[in-house]
């Protein structure tokens, strides 16, 4: 799909969708484009340019990079050295599309609470499951696969999206119930939006008083407020950020790159354009053009808080994984509480500002 | 009619799962495990019974979008 905007900030702009031989005839009506945004299929970067001028009648030809695993990208930069003790079995539930199906990924079960589903459908109908999993467990290495913060870790499957539906409070307060009896320690939730509900408030809170850390995406809407359920008291927001040189130039990913806030750490380092941010943010984590795993063995890049929030929760897994004390506490609050802090007091500022990064970057060195 | 999402409040005393469902204008699609209930009803209907269902958390269904994976650009996000 091809996308040109002559005026973003007021979405005005025309799309198209290429035909075989990659050509798209778009009635634009303008010379100049602000905005152009390529989206391939997964196996390639896509495109983005901005302010382009064109002139009527003419065509422009742009192409757009395949996608290699064994590069660097923002997920391996940090944490391709993470140190994730597979001796001690952490849990990690995911309420998402599904999981897999994924050699990498070690899905110990599953269960899909959607009212009207078979409770044992748990594969992933979407795609973005299955990347938010790799990010926190894929284990493999380049060229055959990924590497996740922790890989190898034990993953749950808990399916809240119905198949090509809406998600709903019901499902995810089912999965939060089902995910204590089933003894998860961190829950990774990428999603969110709408108004403050109770149910969920609760289901978060309750998942706290089972021991559990709740570790949920801020939301993409471009530095707005950070979003329900991340919102929540007892949640642990997560924005995204990224790094210059970690997907190539010219890539679908490069209109992630928004400065101002700079990094003091490091001039390379970014907030997502698309980042939610607020008081609450707990935590920044790489989301901006990160590879992972995808549904059938396959791989490719995503951006999104959805993606900064399973690096969140990998990194919560590998430290809680050395942390033998607060694994082995009993799984109420004080246990949650204990988890919360371990992340928080290994992370590192990099100089974004609280409202951006709360604690900073779950530190390389540390996780 | 609307659904709703009904959890069971901790220690405090309520009506059953099932004597929820006995409640006029209240139909009870899904009982999870005595803890919570997904319900069809009027909003007045519900609100009517707010006495009897204090035992209970009551909301809407709320709705989470579908993550979009084929824009990247924020105002589709």
């Amino acid at each position: 799909m091809v996308k040109a905007f002559s005026d973003f900030s007021n979405h005005v702009g025309v799309s198209g969708i290429t035909d075989q031989n990659g050509i798209v005839t778009l009635q634009y009506g303008a010379t100049f484009i602000e905005r152009l945004y390529i989206y391939s299929p997964h196996t390639h970067w896509g495109a983005y340019r901005s302010n382009v001028t064109v002139a009527s009648g003419t065509a422009i030809q742009i192409e757009i990079e395949p996608v290699d695993i064994s590069v660097d990208d923002a997920v391996r930069h940090y944490y391709g050295s993470s140190q994730y003790d597979a001796t001690t079995s952490v849990v990690v539930g995911v309420l998402d599309t599904g999981v897999g199906p994924h050699n990498d990924l070690n899905i110990v079960d599953g269960r899909n609470t959607v009212t009207g589903e078979p409770a044992g459908d748990y594969q992933d109908w979407n795609r973005h499951g299955t990347h938010v999993a790799g990010l926190i467990g894929s284990d493999s290495t380049p060229p055959a696969g990924l590497r996740g913060l922790a890989p190898g870790v034990a993953l749950r499957a808990y399916r809240v999206f119905g198949n090509g539906k809406k998600a709903t409070n019901y499902a995810i307060m089912k999965a939060r119930i089902h995910a204590a009896a089933d003894g998860c320690e961190i829950l990774n939730l990428s999603l969110g939006g709408g108004p403050y509900d109770q149910i969920i408030a609760e289901s978060i809170q309750d998942a706290r008083d089972h021991g559990m850390l709740v570790i949920i995406a801020a939301g993409n809407d471009s530095r707005k407020p950070v979003n329900y359920s991340a919102a929540y008291t007892d949640a642990t927001a997560i924005s995204a950020m990224g790094r210059d040189g970690t997907f190539p130039q010219g890539s679908v990913y490069d209109a992630d790159i928004l400065k101002p806030p700079n990094s003091t750490t490091n001039p390379r380092e970014y907030i997502a354009d698309f980042s939610n941010v607020g008081p609450q943010i707990a935590i920044s984590a790489p989301g901006s053009g990160v590879l992972s795993t995808l549904p059938n063995n396959e791989h490719g890049p995503m951006s999104g808080t959805s993606m900064a929030a399973p690096v969140a929760s990998g990194a919560a897994a590998c430290l809680l994984s050395r942390d033998q004390m607060i694994f082995n506490m009993p799984k109420n609050r004080a246990r949650s509480d204990a988890i919360e802090q371990l992340l928080q007091s290994n992370c590192t500022t990099r100089g974004f500002g609280s409202i951006y990064e709360g604690y900073g970057l779950p530190d390389p060195a540390n996780v | 009619m609307n659904r709703f999402v009904l959890k069971r409040k901790l220690n405090v005393d309520g009506l059953a799962p099932e004597q929820v469902g006995d409640l006029p204008g209240i139909s009870v699609i899904e009982n999870f495990l005595g803890k919570a209930l997904l319900v069809e009803s009027d909003t007045s209907t519900l609100k009517g019974h707010q006495e009897l269902l204090a035992g209970w958390v009551v909301s809407r269904e709320v709705s989470y979008p579908v993550p979009d994976l084929e824009t990247h650009e924020p105002v589709d996000r």
